[in-house]
């Protein structure tokens, strides 16, 4: 009886320390991915990297692993030699959180972050030979977090410094995406100017599409580090990124309180939101369901019966055993001359 | 030498060519030919190579053929065979299964039945005997038999076969629940093909969202976790199990998709969460609580070091883990806050399209005899593992386990053998999920390159569009003659082929170059070059049209 008491409080207790939100059986998804895009190089955009690695930082820190992770640079800040803290990427002055962290695993850089490479990553229309860790292997159990960050206009997106995508190419993809049932939710941000721009010509199902600033409007960067003498990070993104260091895999903030990360007095631009094509209602959805990547479990009630196959008589070819010995050193030459 | 100074000095020339040669027609009918073979030239060869080497190379492709697609309703033909003591018996349960069945979506179920002598039945007494009867009757691939007997302690048995023996007092209502729940599952195969072709409207079930997407290859890779080697020692020969168990049973899926197994030993790989310690009356005095709701927080860190991402096939994963004495035993406590099983060493959970983990306890007496700096050394039950891990993998695999029915068995298993029915079970899954899928691709691809005229359509991708094209009709047609063997392999090559013709990677067109901008660039290269053919036509014209008059 006491025993069963302690039991039972001890399982009240355990429960209390980890609370997983109720609905999370009911999700619908069964795995995570994530692919983080940051399209602009040179030094100058040293934010944009810094954008993206943040987002990294958060997805990997809640539970998504690196091989559901698609991360495309499109150039090199921590070993940039204008670098005054080489193999580091801060998105703070004080240096609160470096973003580049021990274990980065890019998968596009440099000069693969292109539209063409971006399209094929996520239609699957890769070359044969291409590595697992470059494919979105996703199905349609699968949640998708895509990030963008770049230099972009109305409509458009600039890749590297010689192309662009289109709000319409992005949308087509995506319509490829979901009739090839690849992918069973998507969470879209961008971070550019002129962002709603980017997912007004989306019309697939299941897509939570937010953007750091309406049509008209430039998002504007956060705060310039002296010494490494850019600005390093955006406005959006800054404020994002806070709100997720305060989200633990148990937690269970709503993506209701994403969306309203930052305000128009933070953020100098507006936030914008694109609920429609999205089916369910963003204050019940825990961020954790594109952030995280807390698999669905069940226990297993059955053991199946295993009769012990009869002992084959397979003699086993035994390695006979060798004696190793040092060979002789050079031969002796003195003895020669 | 003319001809030089016609070409340098037209006008002069003519004045001299007509005092040389007296003949104003003579030159003239030279400069006109040379007119004709440049605008020939020009018009006749230059234009048409122009046009065919800048075109898109477009295979044409069976349009209508893939919009016709979607009219084409997967049915397979059934074939059940009752066997009944007596007409009246046959015949009422014939009625009444074809009525049941009558509008189910997927099946077209056609039943024959015999009359067997009750002499006959009286005589088999066991399951072999009972068997043995059975095997009289020749069963192909998805075919089922009814078998009526006198003498069956259950009210159903479902044999290892393809048979469902039955006693005289089994009522009608109950076979067509295990032949609807347990075997043709026709309600889980709609739903199958519903969620794939109309997502938003239905959502998968939980089995739907466990099993593996369809694949052709699958790796199975099995990884032993021992966390501290120093404290503990696990003998096990990971190799000989595999071949001695896991191979054995997935030999039996050969026909459904290959299987690579392979395994691995991890060490210092510990669980990320603290299990919550629990005194009890246990001679270790206490027993470590781990949560089901912290469970999903153990595969991430564990899938992080697995490596199983090294390979292209899908991986399903088979995690055991082996507690050290100093946190050992670790028990599963579910949501209700309840222990579940106590008899065994094994605490076991899956997780949908990802594997199995199975924690393994160390006997509590080597952990009591355990001396200080001193490895405690434990051998697994091998059979309650691979018994673990062999329900696991069924149902990721997609074999469910049959729901509970009232008097309702079936005959345990043979060995590491499956039982025909359930791979019948599975093959027509795989079939349905298959042949939607390869439909929906082909259509998702056809509507692309309608849209996108300048998408370049491949020989390669034009051979495969039609092949998938053929197999999948190729296969609905096998199924609706009962064939569901070859309608399974033709489903099969059929969902691999519409796959490589919509991944392939020349399927791409870069659309901001849009065909207006082709004019762009080729008009300003050749129009210089036309106008002077062009205007040279109107003299060709007027030297034509001049003789003939002066011939009239």
């Amino acid at each position: 009886m006491n025993l069963n008491f302690i039991i039972t409080f001890c399982i009240f207790h355990l429960s209390c320390a980890w609370e997983i939100p109720d609905n999370f059986a009911k999700t619908g998804h069964s795995n995570n991915w994530a692919v983080l895009v940051d399209t602009s190089r040179f030094w100058f955009n040293y934010r944009h990297v810094a954008n993206v690695l943040s987002i990294y930082r958060s997805v990997k820190r809640l539970g998504i692993p690196d091989s559901q992770i698609i991360l495309m640079i499109a150039d090199d800040m921590a070993c940039n030699p204008r670098n005054p803290r080489p193999a580091t990427v801060f998105n703070n002055i004080k240096q609160h959180i470096n973003v580049y962290g021990d274990d980065v695993e890019v998968d596009y850089r440099g000069y693969e972050v292109t539209v063409e490479n971006f399209v094929r990553l996520l239609t699957g229309r890769l070359a044969p030979e291409t590595p697992r860790s470059k494919k979105l292997l996703t199905d349609e159990g699968s949640n998708i977090l895509i990030y963008l960050t770049g230099h972009g206009g109305n409509g458009f997106l600039k890749f590297q410094d010689s192309e662009e995508i289109t709000s319409k190419e992005l949308g087509d993809a995506l319509e490829q995406m979901w009739q090839k049932r690849r992918y069973h939710e998507i969470l879209f941000i961008v971070d550019t100017c002129q962002a709603s721009s980017m997912y007004e010509k989306f019309y697939s199902p299941n897509i939570l599409a937010v953007a750091s600033s309406l049509v008209g409007e430039d998002s504007l960067s956060h705060h310039l580090d002296p010494a490494i003498g850019v600005y390093i990070i955006d406005r959006y993104t800054y404020y994002a990124l806070d709100f997720l260091e305060k989200v633990e895999p148990s937690s269970s903030k709503t993506l209701e309180e994403f969306l309203k990360v930052c305000p128009k007095h933070y953020c100098l631009s507006t936030v914008g939101v694109r609920k429609d094509l999205f089916r369910r209602d963003p204050e019940k959805v825990p961020v954790t369901d594109f952030f995280g990547s807390l698999r669905p479990i069940e226990l297993t009630t059955s053991i199946t019966n295993v009769l012990l196959p009869a002992k084959t008589n397979k003699t086993k070819a035994i390695e006979p055993e060798r004696k190793y010995s040092y060979v002789a050193q050079f031969p002796d030459v003195s003895k020669f001359t | 030498m003319s001809s030089f100074f016609v070409g340098l000095f037209p006008r002069d020339a003519n004045v001299r060519a007509e005092s040389i040669f007296s003949g104003h027609t003579f030159v003239e009918k030279y400069r006109v030919y040379a007119s004709i073979s440049f605008a020939v030239l020009l018009l006749g060869v230059g234009v048409p190579l122009w046009w065919h080497t800048t075109a898109v190379p477009r295979v044409s492709l069976p349009y209508a053929g893939i919009e016709a697609l979607s009219d084409l309703d997967i049915n397979i033909k059934t074939k059940i065979i009752i066997v009944a003591l007596s007409r009246d018996r046959a015949e009422s349960l014939m009625h009444d299964i074809n009525d049941a069945f009558k509008n189910a979506s997927i099946y077209q179920v056609e039943i024959v039945y015999h009359v067997i002598s009750s002499n006959l039945m009286t005589s088999a007494f066991t399951y072999h005997e009972l068997e043995k009867i059975a095997s009289a009757f020749d069963l192909d691939v998805g075919q089922l038999l009814l078998l009526e007997t006198n003498n069956l302690h259950d009210v159903v048995l479902v044999g290892s076969r393809r048979t469902i023996y039955f006693s005289t007092e089994t009522t009608t209502s109950i076979l067509i629940q295990v032949l609807s729940e347990w075997i043709l599952l026709e309600e889980s195969l709609a739903l199958t093909r519903n969620a794939l072709t109309e997502p938003t409207l239905y959502s998968l079930d939980e089995e739907n969202r466990r099993r593996f997407p369809a694949n052709p290859a699958y790796d199975v890779l099995i990884t032993m976790v021992n966390p501290d080697p120093e404290k503990l020692k696990v003998t096990w020969d990971l190799r000989t199990m595999t071949e001695e168990y896991v191979e054995p049973f997935l030999s039996e899926l050969s026909i459904l998709s290959n299987f690579s197994v392979k395994s691995q030993w991890l060490y210092l790989l510990p669980l990320d969460v603290n299990p919550k310690r629990v005194p009890d009356s246990t001679p270790l005095g206490r027993h470590f609580a781990l949560s089901e709701d912290v469970l999903p927080q153990l595969i991430t860190p564990l899938e992080k070091k697995l490596a199983s991402q090294v390979s292209l096939r899908p991986t399903i994963n088979f995690v055991i883990y082996a507690v050290p004495c100093d946190s050992a035993p670790l028990h599963i406590y579910t949501r209700s806050g309840h222990r579940w099983k106590i008899t065994t060493n094994v605490e076991a959970f899956l997780s949908p399209r990802w594997g199995g983990v199975v924690l393994i306890n160390p006997p509590v007496e080597a952990c009591v005899a355990a001396k200080p700096n001193q490895p405690v050394t434990i051998v697994p039950e091998q059979t309650t593992v691979v018994g673990t891990f062999l329900t696991q993998l069924k149902l990721l695999l997609g074999i469910p386990e049959p729901k509970f029915l009232n008097g309702v068995n079936a005959v345990s298993l043979p060995g590491l053998k499956l039982r025909d029915w359930e791979v019948d079970v599975l093959l027509r899954i795989r079939t349905i999920e298959q042949l939607t899928s390869a439909k929906l691709t082909l259509q998702s691809l056809a509507q692309l390159l309608q849209e996108i005229s300048n998408i370049v359509i491949t020989d390669v991708v034009g051979h495969r569009i039609k092949t998938a094209l053929r197999l999948v009709e190729d296969s609905a047609e096998r199924l609706t003659h009962g064939d569901l063997a070859t309608g399974f392999l033709l489903s099969k090559e059929a969902f691999v082929t519409a796959e490589a013709a919509f991944s392939d990677p020349t399927l791409f067109a870069l659309l901001y170059f849009p065909e207006d901008q082709k004019y762009a660039v080729y008009t300003p290269l050749f129009l210089p070059a036309m106008v002077p053919v062009l205007l040279s036509l109107k003299n060709i014209y007027r030297y034509y049209s001049g003789r003939r008059t002066n011939n009239l």
